[in-house]
Formats: structure tokens, C-alpha cells, sequence
């Protein structure tokens, strides 16, 4: 063991002589570093270039300048006292910075100092916002006629916003520009009160930042307070959907105008499709008629029959959509654009109309933007395709058609139906086909509806309507031949609608697009049976604001009819059917949407006025006992086609569906129409 | 139909009546009147449906067949038909196609009676049809007498409902077609060839029971082809131990079908085959496989493992004999 310790050493020591010799050295040959460490620190801040002043002191130049030109005073272009001091500390302190600063703080002190700047010239006393506001509201009331009729204004509306203007007229100078500020915002605040107390047509309802415009009330009135986005719901029963403007046009010896007071997005939706407006706040309506009142149409829909499109390399073409915005002959330009999306119209030929002919809009946007469009000339129109939808920016109000080239036949170019279910339906490509051996399907069901597509009789598909019913399913890769296509939906309360069919041909040449598919309302009661005298409530749901009709038929076929509507946004509907005036039997109830060309029948609801209420069940009996699970598909087809032509057992006689002690094509016709898919 | 309000059958409404309803005694009859009209318009048939016939040519010869199709023009919708075609003797059916017919599901897939010289099939179209042009089948027709034939449906054998909760009938009217068959006449082969397969189809299970109450396993399954139409579909059942499926297990079917494997211990194909022989095959996978440890693979593999422990024992055995014996030596 001593031995090997003698080894280490005769190793180790050497070594740890040689490290000590070296670190001795180092500190020999470098002195300072022992002697003063602050001389290494004043070395570094000497190595630094010098910073750039240029923009401090051109802000310190701008500084003093305005400062020099201020008037200290609570009169308009003055500037109250603190404001020229508060500027005086900020040049001081920005004057202070000199070379030996860094670039960061130079530059930070230059900001600074512009801020102060900018805090110094809004701070000026200006009546400017305040006289605009007072020169509305005196508008208002110069053209206000006291009365109660339809676009009068009480007297004491009158009277309220009368002593505003005067309180905002005895403003004349200010300890703070925040002052003149508020005595705006308040004067404001009155004039937008005072324009909605207008006493409103029969027809009219105010513009809110979320309207739903009805067949009672076609009209939205727009005032001043709609600052904020405004979004206009136009459900399929409205037909003539009107904005007015009114209140806030004004007139000069030439011409009419009205600016929207913020954005305003319509939905409106036609037999035909949805269009979606948008009109930009602060866009100028202007009419070369002075007696333009303000109103114009709001995407107005115009039968395509009406309208005569232009041949495209000498083939005819027919309209797929038009709607009509605007005052009918009265010209509209608008100094910014506005944005018109046919729904679903993607590909489709654009133009617009004057007097029933149709101009081709030719140029495709640069892109769907507000700011990109509004640089478009006056009068000046484009169109883009985005995503599904043809968008059309335009600058002037007028009718816009989506068309497409139709065949010498009379039928429209590509594949077409080989026959539609309900005889709603048509088949029609637009110029720019989908894709060859593609499907899309589009129609209207239930505000928020989940929609199921059946391929010949077996499900295909799910998707989820929007709120207004509109739905759409794309198919591809789909092998040309016949196909029957059926669409149900699903309500709130989780009925399903009857099954609409449509049968098309899929040409192997050309996409096949099927639009205006429209689903019966769904019905349901809460009763099977009622006792005579007692209620039963009928409810379901159809597409948002349709006009419906209820109708009740006894055994012996008489009928009742009742009208209704369906609620504007969520299409439900509900009727309170008294039986006390029925005599006991047994009845049917179904309802009717009287929207579009066709009228979709709901399901036949069988209920019993007898001597005692009995809860109600979705689906008939044999349905359910041959199907508990309410789904009617292959399976139960099969167990039907089992028992066809064998002779009928206690086993089997749940698929006796009509209880006639045979199964035989009367019990597979009606699995057919409580179908429903796998 | 008659639709009217009756005194006796007047009703008590909760809501309001619209306003041109409400008063006067001839506005509610007329406000009546324009929705019973409305809904007459839908629920009676707007027109009988018809049957009628689509001839590739209006003349043919009798070397070869020729194509005639069958059309459904409905205008309310109905869901199930149930047709008769009647033949004169001059004309026989050598094939039906079902390819690009309305019907979705059948019921009685064509069949031609000799005897008879008619052709019957039945079939449903669920949620209904109405439209015109709609083709029932595809006959193919071989003529072997000159002179005029004329294909017709039996009316009084044939029967089409409406797609109603009650299985009503509808009307329907049947325009016969005539042709004339001529010496000589050249009929244009169809030119339009068909390799696509049938249409994909989701084969399922279900629970039927027999004529005694006794529950039966049935898979059922139905599809169909764009092109040359369902010539069969055959069912395979192929237990789920099985190394490889047979070909030979294929057996002709319609649906249901019930199966041979009540146990369900077996994978389950439907193939489907067009008249042009393209095939399309569905399976469902075993629903109840057969364990592990009580397939054949197991059984084998646990035998092997016994022969080579036995081999390896008696091996062993062996070596230890011999290492005795050399010790002892």
C-alpha cells in the first residue's frame, strides 16, 4: 500500500507544481484585472456607436412648434391650461436625451414625446362632432310632423329632443374636450330615441341588431342608433322585404341620400335559394331622384320566368335565381360596395337587369374583400365564386340574376331527372359542372335540423341544416345510372318527416345538382285519443315562418281547415284543437306548408275523439310492434318478405301491418311509406 | 272527396282565424275553399299513373334480341308495384334486367311463366315515385315470328299503391305497344358495356321466426347494379378457425337468408353479381369467433407442442442411458 501512495505522488505532485506555476503567470501578464474591476466596465460602455437622434429631435422641432402655436383657453380651437404644460414636460424631458443614451431609450423618448403630442392636439376644444349631431337632430325635426299617424313623431318626442338641441346649443366652450365629447354621445342618444318613437306602419318594424321580418311586418326601418351590425332574417313568407331609410335621407337641389348608420347583413331566402346581403355602415344610398323617401327593396324575389337572359355562343339560357334590390325604376348607386351571395349558385352565369334584359357581369373580382371591392368604379359590378356560392360585389341597386345555358329542348344542359318525387325538383348543372359523377342535393327542412340522405332506399348520408332549414349534401364518385334519392328530417322533438324522393339520372358526362328539396312539416300530438271535450295539441315544425294549414278530416271526409304560421325563426308550430263541438269518432290530422310551387303533406296523424285521453305515440301500432325501435328499414322488409305467400302463423303476425290475416303487397306498401333507412 | 264544413262538424279554435276568414259567412267558405282545394290538389292524384313500353325500335327481325323497356309515368307518388306482362306468341323474354330500375327493394323478382306466356314481378320504392319515364325493368326480347306483336300488362293482375299509411290503390292506365317483326331486320346490338361492379350494400342480421315461433338467424342484403342489373347473390359462411375460405362455399341466395351457423361462429359474404358478371362482396365480420383454445389452429399447435416434448423427453432419456452406461463402463 505505501508503495502504491509513493507511486501517486511521484506523479501527482509534479502536476499540481505545474497548474499553480501557470496560474501565477496568468496573473502576472494581466494586472488590471486584479487590480480594478471598474476599469472593465468603462471599456465596455465605450465600445457602443452613437445613437441616431434624428427622429427625437425632429419630434422635439413638431413639439415646440405646436406648442408655440397653442392658445391656452376653454374656447373652440384653444387648449385648456394643464394640456400646454403637460407638452412643456414632455419636450423637456425628451431634450435631456443626448449621445451618451442608448438607441432603445432615444427611441423610446421620441415616442413618448409623440404621444404627448397627440394627447395635446385631441385635447384641443373642437364643436365639431357637436354641431354635426345638433345639424341631425335639427334634421329630424324639421321633417318631424306630430301626429299618430305612420311616420309622425308625439310631442313629446318632439319636445324632448327639441330641449336637447338647445342644451347642445348652449355649449360654446369647455373646460376639456371630453365635455363637447359627451354632450355629443348624450344629443346622439336623444336623436336615435327620438327617431325610434316614430309612430310605425302597420307593415313596419324597427331595425334591431337582430330582426326577423314577417308577412305582417315586410318593412325594417332603419334610424341612426343602428350603429351596430345589423342582421335582417327574410324567411320564405316574406316577399316583399323593404328597407327604410327615411328617417335619415337627406336632400340636396339634385339628388337624394341616406347613409347606413353601421353594417346591415340580410338572409333572405327564396323559393329559389338564400342570398345573403351586406350593406357596409356608412355607405351612401344615393338617388338622382329627389323624391327617393329612403325605401328600396331588400333582395326582392323575381320570378326567373320574368326574366329574359342573353345566349351565351348562341345557345338560349334560362334564370336559376333573381332577386330585386333597390326602388324599382328609381336608380340607387352606393359610393362603397356592396355584397350580394346566391347561395348554393356557384358557377352559375351573373348579371343584372334594368328593365328585364340582362346584362352579363364579365369581371371576376380580385378577391371578397370589402376593401378591395369598394376601389370598383361607379355603377361598377363583379362576381366571384366562393366555396358553393356565386358572390357579387356591386355598387348600384338593381335586379341580379344567376342563369345558365338551357338546352333547344326546353330543358337545361347535362343530366336531368328521369322524374322528381313530389314533382318538385329539377335537375340543373350550371356552366361550370360539379364534378363529373357527383351528386349535390340542397333543399329546406327545420331551423337546425339533422337531415338524412337515402341512396335507393338505404342511408347514405347525415348533415345538420342551418337556421333557416337550408341543407346540402355532396356526393361523389357516384356510378352513372338511375338513382332515387330521399331526404327526411329530423324536428325538435325528434319526429321525422315524411321521406321526399327524387329520381334522377347520373350521366357519367356531367354533375348532377338537385335543389329545392322542400320537407313537409312534421305533426304530432300529445294525445292518441281525447275525450270529447277535451284539447289536443297539435305541434311540429316546418321551414322558419312558413305559412301553414292544418287540416282535420273526420271518417265521413269532412275537413277542417285552420291557418297558421310557423315561427319565424325556429319553424316550430303548435294548434290547440277543442273537441267539444266533434262528435266521437275517429279522425285524421295533417298540415300543409303553402310555401313555393308545391304544397308538402305531412304525415296523416289518426287520433279518436272517445270517452277518455290516451297519451299519444309516434308511430302506429303494427309499425311499432313490427319495428319497436321505430326504425324502418331492410330488416323489417325482410321479415315481411319472409312471410310473403307462407301462411301467416302467430309468429308471424306482426308483420301483418294491416291486420287482413295476409301478408301481401298492401303490408310492403305500407312499410314503405313509414321507410326510414338503416 | 268532398270537402266542407258541415254545422255539425264545426271547430273550436284556439287561435284567430286570418282576418279575410273572419267575419263575413262567404269569406270563410272561400277561405275554406282555397285551402281544400290546395290540398285536394296534393292528396288526390294529380293523373292515373301509366305503364307503358319503351322499344329500342319500333321494328324488329328475329336473328338476334332486341331491348324493350318498361315506364312508369306516376303523377302522385306511389311506393309498390305489382305488374303482369302478357306476351303474344310471337315474342318471348330471354332476360330481365333490374339495372337502373326505380325499384329499390323486390319483392318478386321477374319471373316468366311459358305457360302462361306472361312475365310478373313486384317490388317497392320506399318514400314513393312520381315522375314520368321511370323504367321498371329492361326486357330483352327475342322474336321468332313476322307480323305485329303487341306486349300489354294484365290490368286486372296488376296493381300499383300509392304511397299512403293505408296502402291505397291507384288508378293506372296501360298503353299496349305494338311492333312489327320483319324478315331480315337487323336489331342494334346495345353497345354499352358495364364493368362496374353493383353498388356497395350493408349486409345485416336479423332475428325471424319460423312457422313453429322458433327464432332463426337470417342475414339479409339487397343492392343494386347501374348497368346490365342483379343477375344473383350468394352467400359464403366460412367458420372463423378456417385457415382459407372454400370457393366452393358459395351458396345461390335470396334474401333472407337464413343461415347454416345459428351460432354465429362464422364470417358472412354476400356477393352480389351483375349480369355481366362483375361482383361485388359485402362481409360481416364473425360475430361470435370461435376462441382461441377451442379452434383447430389451437389443437394442432398444442398437439405439435406434446409430440415435441415427448420427443425431446425421449431424447432425453437417452442421453442420460448412455451417459450411464459410459459412467458404468
Amino acid at each position: 500500500m505505501q508503495l502504491r501512495i509513493k507511486k501517486s505522488l511521484t506523479y501527482l505532485l509534479p502536476a499540481l507544481l505545474l497548474v499553480v506555476a501557470g496560474g501565477l503567470l496568468l496573473c502576472l501578464n494581466r494586472p488590471t484585472l486584479w487590480a480594478d474591476p471598474t476599469i472593465l466596465t468603462v471599456t465596455v460602455v465605450s465600445t457602443h456607436p452613437a445613437p441616431d437622434l434624428s427622429a427625437l429631435t425632429a419630434n422635439i422641432a413638431s413639439a415646440q412648434s405646436l406648442y408655440n402655436s397653442a392658445t391656452e383657453g376653454t374656447l373652440p380651437g384653444q387648449y385648456p391650461a394643464p394640456l400646454k404644460a403637460n407638452l412643456l414636460s414632455a419636450i423637456l424631458a425628451a431634450s435631456a436625451i443626448n449621445n451618451s443614451y442608448t438607441q432603445s431609450q432615444v427611441d423610446a423618448a421620441a415616442l413618448n414625446l409623440q404621444t404627448a403630442m397627440n394627447t395635446f392636439s385631441a385635447g384641443m376644444i373642437d364643436l365639431t362632432p357637436l354641431h354635426a349631431a345638433i345639424v341631425t337632430a335639427q334634421n329630424d325635426l324639421s321633417h318631424a310632423v306630430v301626429g299618430v299617424a305612420a311616420g309622425n313623431y308625439a310631442q313629446a318626442s318632439v319636445d324632448t329632443l327639441s330641449a336637447a338641441v338647445v342644451v347642445a346649443q348652449g355649449i360654446v366652450s369647455a373646460i376639456a374636450q371630453s365635455v363637447i365629447l359627451t354632450a355629443t354621445a348624450t344629443l346622439k342618444t336623444a336623436t336615435a330615441f327620438f327617431e325610434g318613437s316614430v309612430v310605425l306602419a302597420n307593415n313596419q318594424i324597427l331595425l334591431a341588431p337582430s330582426t326577423s321580418l314577417t308577412s305582417a311586418t315586410p318593412e325594417a326601418v332603419v334610424t341612426s342608433g343602428n350603429t351596430a351590425t345589423s342582421s335582417i332574417i327574410v324567411p320564405l313568407t316574406v316577399t316583399n322585404p323593404t328597407l327604410d331609410l327615411s328617417i335619415l335621407v337627406t336632400q340636396t337641389a339634385t339628388s337624394s341620400s341616406a347613409t347606413t348608420p353601421g353594417d346591415i347583413v340580410a338572409h333572405v331566402t327564396t323559393p329559389v335559394g338564400v342570398a345573403v346581403m351586406t350593406i357596409p355602415g356608412a355607405a351612401v344610398i344615393t338617388s338622382s331622384d329627389i323624391l327617393w323617401d329612403g325605401t328600396f327593396n331588400l333582395l326582392q324575389n323575381v320570378s326567373t320566368s320574368l326574366v329574359s337572359t342573353p345566349s351565351i355562343s348562341g345557345q338560349p339560357t334560362s334564370a336559376v335565381m333573381a332577386v330585386e334590390i333597390g326602388a324599382g325604376s328609381t336608380p340607387l348607386t352606393l359610393d362603397t360596395a356592396v355584397r350580394i351571395a346566391m347561395t348554393g349558385k356557384a358557377g352559375y352565369f351573373a348579371g343584372f337587369s334594368y328593365n328585364g334584359s340582362v346584362t352579363p357581369i364579365e369581371t371576376v373580382c380580385a378577391d371578397d374583400t370589402q376593401a378591395t371591392n369598394n376601389l370598383l368604379p361607379a355603377d361598377g359590378d363583379c362576381r366571384i365564386t366562393v366555396g358553393q356560392d356565386m358572390v357579387i360585389w356591386t355598387k348600384h341597386f338593381t335586379k341580379f340574376v344567376a342563369y345558365s345555358v338551357t338546352t333547344s329542348s326546353g330543358g337545361t344542359t347535362g343530366s336531368s331527372g328521369g322524374g322528381g318525387g313530389g314533382g318538385l325538383l329539377a335537375s340543373i348543372p350550371p356552366p361550370y359542372s360539379p364534378t363529373a359523377g357527383s351528386v349535390i342535393l340542397r333543399g329546406l327542412a327545420y331551423a337546425s335540423s339533422t337531415v338524412t340522405l337515402m341512396q335507393d332506399g338505404q342511408i347514405t348520408a347525415r348533415t345538420l341544416s342551418d337556421v333557416t332549414g337550408a341543407f346540402e349534401f355532396t356526393l361523389s364518385n357516384i356510378t352513372p345510372g338511375v338513382y332515387t334519392y330521399g331526404v327526411q328530417a329530423a324536428d325538435s322533438h325528434n319526429t321525422r318527416s315524411t321521406l321526399r324522393t327524387v329520381t334522377v339520372i347520373v350521366t357519367p358526362a356531367a354533375g348532377t345538382i338537385i335543389s329545392g328539396v322542400l320537407l313537409p312539416p312534421t305533426i304530432s300530438a300529445d294525445k292518441t285519443q281525447a275525450k270529447q271535450g277535451s284539447a289536443i295539441n297539435f305541434f311540429g315544425q316546418s321551414v322558419p315562418g312558413a305559412p301553414l294549414s292544418l287540416l282535420i278530416r273526420s271518417l265521413l271526409q269532412h275537413t277542417v281547415a285552420k291557418s297558421l304560421s310557423a315561427n319565424a325563426a325556429t319553424g316550430e308550430w303548435q294548434s290547440l284543437f277543442l273537441t267539444d263541438s266533434s262528435a266521437p269518432g275517429a279522425y285524421t290530422a295533417s298540415i300543409i306548408s303553402l310555401i313555393g310551387t308545391s304544397t308538402p303533406l305531412s304525415a296523416d296523424l289518426s287520433f279518436i275523439i272517445g270517452n277518455a285521453d290516451v297519451s299519444k305515440q309516434n308511430l302506429p301500432a303494427a309499425i311499432l310492434a313490427l319495428s319497436p325501435d321505430g326504425v324502418v328499414n331492410l330488416n323489417d322488409f325482410s321479415v315481411l318478405a319472409y312471410w310473403y305467400k307462407r301462411p301467416l302463423t302467430a309468429a308471424g303476425a306482426k308483420a301483418d301491418l294491416n291486420h287482413d290475416g295476409v301478408i301481401d303487397l298492401k303490408d310492403f306498401s305500407i312499410l314503405a311509406y313509414y321507410w326510414s333507412g338503416n | 272527396m268532398k270537402v266542407s264544413i258541415s254545422a255539425t262538424q264545426k271547430t273550436v279554435w284556439d287561435e284567430v282565424v286570418p282576418r279575410f276568414c273572419e267575419v263575413p259567412p262567404l269569406f270563410i267558405g272561400l277561405c275554406v275553399g282555397i285551402l281544400a282545394v290546395s290540398f285536394l290538389s296534393f292528396a288526390a292524384p294529380a293523373r292515373a299513373a301509366t305503364l307503358s313500353f319503351d322499344p329500342q325500335d319500333h321494328t324488329v327481325g328475329m336473328a338476334t334480341p332486341f331491348e324493350v323497356g318498361l315506364r312508369l309515368d306516376a303523377g302522385a307518388s306511389v311506393n309498390t308495384v305489382s305488374i303482369t306482362l302478357v306476351f303474344p306468341p310471337n315474342l318471348t323474354p330471354v332476360d330481365v334486367s333490374d339495372g337502373n330500375s326505380i325499384i329499390n327493394f323486390w319483392v318478386d323478382k321477374p319471373t316468366y311463366s311459358e305457360a302462361n306466356r306472361t312475365l310478373t314481378f313486384s317490388g317497392i320504392i320506399p318514400g314513393g315515385y312520381t315522375g314520368t319515364g321511370g323504367r321498371l325493368i329492361l326486357l330483352k326480347l327475342k322474336a321468332s315470328a313476322p307480323g305485329s306483336a303487341t306486349l300489354t300488362a294484365d290490368a286486372g293482375r296488376s296493381v300499383i299503391y300509392l304511397n299512403t299509411p293505408d296502402a291505397v290503390a291507384d288508378t293506372f292506365i296501360v298503353r299496349p305497344f305494338t311492333l312489327s317483326v320483319e324478315t331480315g331486320k337487323e336489331n342494334m346490338p346495345n353497345q354499352i358495356p358495364d364493368n362496374a361492379p353493383p353498388e356497395a350494400f350493408l349486409p345485416s342480421l336479423v332475428r325471424i321466426p319460423d312457422e313453429l315461433g322458433k327464432e332463426q338467424i337470417a342475414v339479409v342484403f339487397a343492392t343494386q347494379d347501374k348497368g346490365s342489373g342483379i343477375s344473383q347473390y350468394e352467400v359464403r359462411e366460412t367458420p372463423s378457425d378456417a385457415w382459407f375460405a372454400d370457393d366452393q362455399g358459395w351458396q345461390v341466395a335470396q334474401s333472407p337468408y337464413v343461415l347454416r351457423d345459428q351460432d354465429l361462429r362464422s364470417v358472412i359474404e354476400v356477393r352480389a353479381t351483375d349480369k355481366e358478371g362483375n361482383a361485388r362482396i359485402e362481409t360481416i365480420a364473425t360475430p361470435y369467433p370461435i376462441p382461441w383454445y377451442a379452434t383447430g389452429t389451437f389443437d394442432a399447435l398444442l398437439t405439435l407442442a406434446v409430440m415435441l416434448l415427448a420427443f425431446a423427453f425421449v431424447i432425453l432419456k437417452r442421453r442420460k442411458r448412455k451417459l450411464s452406461k459410459s459412467i458404468k463402463q
